[in-house]
């Protein structure tokens, strides 16, 4: 089992760590009450590092996410992403962060409907400010092999294509943590697997952090490290068999 | 674990590109496919838009047509006026160095055909009239002359001869060559008078226009003393440059009021007014339906902000800031309200075309058409700021969508309040509304008093809609499931029960008001003419014939009462200290200020009317003049016991204390005055007399026309069932003004429906799926959504009838100080009318939902 280390910041193995969660408890309210989603996690997750998310439905692995993306607020503990502490940063502060560090990758694709393939990789770019977002944006579609679909909207893209359209817009601006959930979930296996390639590869690319999610065990093994979470709290963490050949 | 602050930082990053130039390219690409949603939108802002650019430029058109032709409508450079004698020599004198004059004369006459008698508005014109113009006469040649006549010709008004109004063919079956009577003498139908250059501009008249030749009316006889005749010496200037220097050197001359001057820049005095009020009543109307249409707008806004939820929650996670969320939505919302008003500005600049072509009818005003910029401006302002005001608070919730909603299956917007600084934003905006509306109406009152009407309005449509929702809230869950399903479609939080109250509930109250007003003032009038209002007024009696009329008149066997008072014309020139020229033509009651008024003198109070303050003077008082003035002109324009009026009568300057006022009931019939002076004032002035006759039966009251016509030649008798006609054709006309109010804003409350049968379509299609698979058949569907508009249109209806009701009682019971009856049998045809509406409209919109098939929709669920 992969320990955490307690003092994170303090240790050679992990200065590089690009996602610190230290006794990270999310709770929400729900008809019945105030629902504990995650229960202290504590957590280091390297630049670069592949790291597959399993566990049963419910468990917190999506609520996982969405605090690493900045998306949902900690209740209590702290979480430091790209050598920010976001724990209490204000919502355009955390937009602008996922904008330069965090790319999504989601189940259901969300690519922007009334925008060509090009110009839904294009917006983060744009959203930066950066002139040559058209020519990055092509580079990246280029990179997962969709240099031919540029100007297609995403209604005239296969589901495959569609992902792949996805997964050039998050590293587009090149991130430092890339964040899947569930990035085959919707696909059949033939072209998850195009899918699964395409991500790994663009991760490796682009030097970033890659956290999935995913129900499945196998593709979670492809990574390096593989946690499991149940009833909110991390009760496995270890080193993949591809993880220590990496090493 | 411990994090090492030291290494980690919290500052705040920049936020992310929220520049108007990222929005702008986010709104282009984001717009494609959203056009169609907003049809409702675009339909009911185009509307509003147009309807107020239309009247504007209708109204610009008018005011163009009034100051183009105004020597046409003048019938010269300078118009002098004075009542029952001529302007004085040296005022005739002194024009006469400045150009050409021409003479009428006006007054009222009765024309008789064999035994039938009508009113008839007369006029005796001189050789020289018109100055201006060519009158269009249609007439047989020989008797005529030449049909058609060139400006200046001499008129075909050989003595005997008469031309008359196209309105007489139809009434009495007079053609040209035929013979009647007027006065005492006996004339021929020389033509008939198409169209008569300097008659006033006005949609009311009194009677049907005689045109004869000023010899032809001295042979009648009508011109004795004291005959109410308005003389017009009108003035065509030689030289044009000499106008200002005449129309001074006039003025100064005519100073001591007997004679009224006009010139060009007063070329059609009511009429401006007129305009100036139907243009404010009209636009807001459309401002109305423009506000109503605004909750269309919100609705029709959320509806397509809901359905572009997963597009903000993506932009957001990829780093959009709220701002920049804003901005590319408020771009797309104002883009598509800017082609609905361009739509509408483009319809205001053509419809004026047709709405003349259908006004020319009724206006004698040349009108030429041309696009008039500012009332467009001020239109397409309108547009703009109504969309920007209702679409802010949905724009204002859609930046707080949550990044977050993309990993959950969140439908609905974020509810509540948007931020403190929308709401500031919409306040300032509405005050540029109000801003717009005042640049609009040119009155201040008015529309302070519109916009919180509106809002109190609304406020209190809202309350309503409130408790009867909790009402229904509050009844068992009913066995029959459509019923139930309907009931609680509506007591759902978030339902849009509340819009479709104020939307619909404004128009209905409206309707509502009208019509048990109407009915109410209807009845009234009615009952009052069969109880009290005597069978005719007779006027123009002669001081000499008073005597032996009430001896006719009381002699006719059937008529059981005939009341007399002698009466002369004269103006106000000053009341309570103040000149009348400097009170606001607008305010209520400033027709007592803006013509001749009518005038008596009593030694005793009269009859009806009772003294609300001060006291009536003795009975055998002749001191100096004293006046008794009515209550509600008194309070209008602000004197009471201890002011003093002055009046100019045949250019003699009386002035008056007001010692006592009366409270007086103008729809009585009884013969009222706003003002009676004391005796030993005004009987030396030529006079006539006014009579009443009360008449048992129809019988009594034709005898005794027939009675005083045979003997009197020169007295004018005005049917009292005529003028009730009249004034119930006039209550209709108003009724009917307002009722278009509330049309426009059904019209609008109908985009409301609209907005929210589309704010509902994505649940009502999951829910209508959901049953389907569970078994629901579409009629079972069908009837629950029929059940469920029908309920939302009586709740609206119900919230109409409180607030109509009340309206209307208040203004029957206080305004008018009568009875109020409530008509329920109105009241529950406008409710059911409202409900079935609302039932069929809303589930035409809801249709195309039925018909969607459950297993394509379930996958996405």
């Amino acid at each position: 089992m992969h320990t955490p280390d307690p003092d994170i910041g303090s240790t050679s193995s992990t200065s590089s760590a690009v996602i610190h969660l230290l006794e990270a408890r999310l709770s929400l309210f729900s008809a019945d009450g105030m629902v504990e989603i995650l229960r202290g996690i504590s957590l280091a997750i390297g630049a670069g590092e592949t790291v597959g998310v399993l566990g049963p439905s419910g468990a917190g692995k999506t609520s996982l996410l969405m605090i690493m993306a900045g998306l949902e607020s900690l209740t209590t503990g702290r979480i430091d992403l790209a050598g920010f502490d976001i724990t209490r940063m204000p919502e355009d502060s955390l937009a602008a962060l996922r904008r330069d560090h965090v790319g999504i990758v989601f189940q259901a694709f969300r690519l922007i409907p009334s925008m060509t393939a090009v110009q839904n990789v294009a917006v983060p770019l744009e959203l930066a400010g950066r002139q040559d977002a058209q020519e990055r944006a092509a580079a990246a579609l280029a990179s997962v092999g969709l240099d031919h679909r540029m100007t297609h909207l995403p209604d005239q893209l296969s589901g495959g294509e569609q992902q792949r359209v996805a997964i050039a817009r998050a590293i587009a601006p090149r991130p430092r943590i890339l964040l899947a959930d569930e990035p085959t979930g919707n696909l059949d296996s033939g072209t998850s697997e195009k899918v699964i390639a395409t991500l790994f590869d663009a991760t490796r690319a682009a030097g970033a952090a890659l956290v999935l999610v995913t129900h499945d065990a196998a593709l979670a093994e492809r990574c390096g490290r593989v946690l499991t979470i149940e009833d909110g709290q991390i009760t496995d963490d270890r080193v993949t068999a591809a993880g220590a050949a990496h090493q | 674990m411990t994090l090492q602050s030291g290494t980690h930082n919290s500052t705040p990053l920049p936020a992310g590109d929220s520049g108007w130039g990222l929005a702008w390219r986010l709104a282009r690409r984001e717009i494609r496919g959203s056009l169609s949603r907003f049809r409702v939108f675009l339909g009911a802002l185009m509307l509003g838009v147009a309807a107020i650019g239309t009247v504007g430029s209708v109204a610009e058109a008018m005011r163009d047509g009034i100051s183009g032709n105004a020597r046409l409508l003048l019938g010269g450079d300078i118009e002098m006026r004075t009542l029952y004698a001529e302007p004085p020599a040296e005022v005739v004198s002194l024009a006469r160095q400045y150009g050409t004059l021409a003479r009428t004369r006006e007054m009222r006459a009765m024309l008789q055909n064999a035994d039938e008698r009508k009113l008839v508005a007369l006029k005796a014109v001189d050789d020289s009239w018109p100055l201006v113009g060519t009158p269009e006469i249609v007439g047989t040649p020989e008797i005529v002359g030449t049909p058609e006549i060139e400006g200046g010709a001499s008129l075909p008004l050989g003595p005997g001869t008469i031309l008359i109004d196209p309105a007489l063919t139809r009434a009495m079956g007079l053609q040209v060559g035929d013979t009647a009577r007027i006065g005492s003498y006996e004339v021929t139908v020389a033509g008939i008078l198409a169209y008569e250059p300097d008659r006033s501009v006005s949609f009311i008249t009194f009677g049907p226009r005689i045109l004869m030749s000023m010899e032809t009316l001295a042979a009648t006889g009508l011109d004795q003393p004291g005959a109410m005749i308005t003389h017009r010496l009108r003035l065509l200037l030689d030289d044009q440059t000499e106008r200002v220097a005449a129309t001074a050197a006039l003025k100064a001359a005519t100073a001591d009021g007997f004679v009224r001057l006009r010139d060009l820049l007063d070329a059609a005095p009511g009429f401006d007014v007129f305009i100036d009020r139907t243009e404010v009543f009209l636009v807001l109307v459309g401002l109305t339906a423009l506000l109503i249409g605004g909750l269309g707008v919100a609705g029709a806004v959320r509806a397509w902000l809901s359905s572009r939820m997963p597009v903000i929650a993506t932009l957001k996670c990829l780093g959009a800031p709220a701002r920049l969320i804003f901005r590319t939505y408020l771009l797309q919302v104002m883009l598509i309200a800017g082609a609905g008003v361009a739509a509408g500005v483009v319809v205001a600049a053509i419809a004026p075309i047709f709405a003349i072509d259908l006004l020319s009818s009724y206006v004698t005003v040349p009108i030429t058409m041309a696009i008039y910029p500012l009332p467009l401006a001020i239109a397409a302002g309108f547009g703009v700021v109504t969309s920007f005001l209702f679409a802010l608070w949905p724009l204002a919730k859609a930046e707080e969508v949550r990044a977050a909603n993309l990993f959950r299956q969140l439908n609905s917007m974020p509810a509540g309040r948007p931020r403190g600084i929308y709401l500031g934003i919409a306040a300032v905006t509405l005050m540029v509304l109000a801003g717009l509306a005042f640049a609009a109406t040119r009155d201040l009152m008015l529309t302070a008093s519109f916009i919180g009407g509106s809002l109190a309005a609304i406020a209190l449509l809202a309350g309503l809609g409130e408790i009867l929702v909790r009402g229904l809230r509050r009844l068992p869950a009913p066995r029959y499931v459509p019923a139930r399903l309907a009931l609680s479609a509506i007591t759902r939080p978030g339902s849009p029960v509340r819009s479709v109250i104020i939307a619909f509930g404004l128009g209905l109250s409206v309707l509502v008001t009208v019509a048990l007003s109407q009915t109410n003032i209807s009845r009234q009038i009615d009952t009052r003419v069969s109880e009290d209002a005597p069978a005719w007024f007779f006027i123009d009696i002669q001081p000499t014939q008073i005597d032996s009329f009430m001896q006719i008149a009381e002699g006719t066997p059937g008529i059981s009462d005939v009341g007399r008072t002698p009466m002369l014309r004269g103006r106000i020139s000053e009341l309570g200290g103040r000149s009348s020229d400097s009170f606001d033509m607008k305010n209520g009651s400033a027709w007592v200020l803006r013509g001749d008024r009518a005038l008596t003198w009593s030694a005793t109070p009269p009859e009806t009317g009772e003294i609300i303050a001060g006291s009536w003077w003795q009975s055998d008082y002749s001191g100096p003049p004293l006046a008794s003035m009515t209550a509600e002109e008194a309070l209008d324009l602000g004197v009471w016991v201890g002011d003093t009026v002055v009046f100019n009568v045949l250019g003699r300057r009386i002035k008056a204390e007001i010692v006592n006022i009366r409270d007086v009931e103008w729809e009585s019939f009884s013969i009222n005055f706003v003002f009676v002076l004391s005796p030993g004032v005004l009987e030396a002035a030529p006079h006539s007399w006014m009579a009443t006759t009360y008449a048992n039966d129809d019988a009594a009251a034709t005898a005794v026309e027939r009675n005083v016509a045979t003997e009197f030649a020169n007295i004018s008798a005005i049917s009292v069932r005529e003028a009730v006609d009249t004034a119930q054709r006039v209550i209709g006309l108003l009724g009917a003004a307002v009722q278009l109010t509330a049309a426009v804003t059904l019209v609008a409350g109908l985009a409301v429906l609209a907005g929210t049968v589309a704010s509902t379509e994505a649940q009502r299609l999951a829910d209508s799926v959901i049953l389907k698979v569970l078994g629901a058949t579409r009629i079972a569907i069908t009837i629950a959504w029929l059940l469920e508009y029908a309920l939302l249109g009586v709740l609206a209806a119900a919230a109409a009838t409180i607030i109509g009701t009340i309206a209307s009682w208040a203004m029957i019971e206080t305004l008018l100080q009568s009875d109020f009856e409530m008509d329920f049998g109105l009241v529950l045809i406008t409710t059911m009318a409202g409900a079935a509406g609302t039932a069929v409209l809303g589930l035409i919109g809801a249709a195309r939902t039925l018909g969607r098939k459950p297993a394509p929709l379930l996958r996405e669920i």
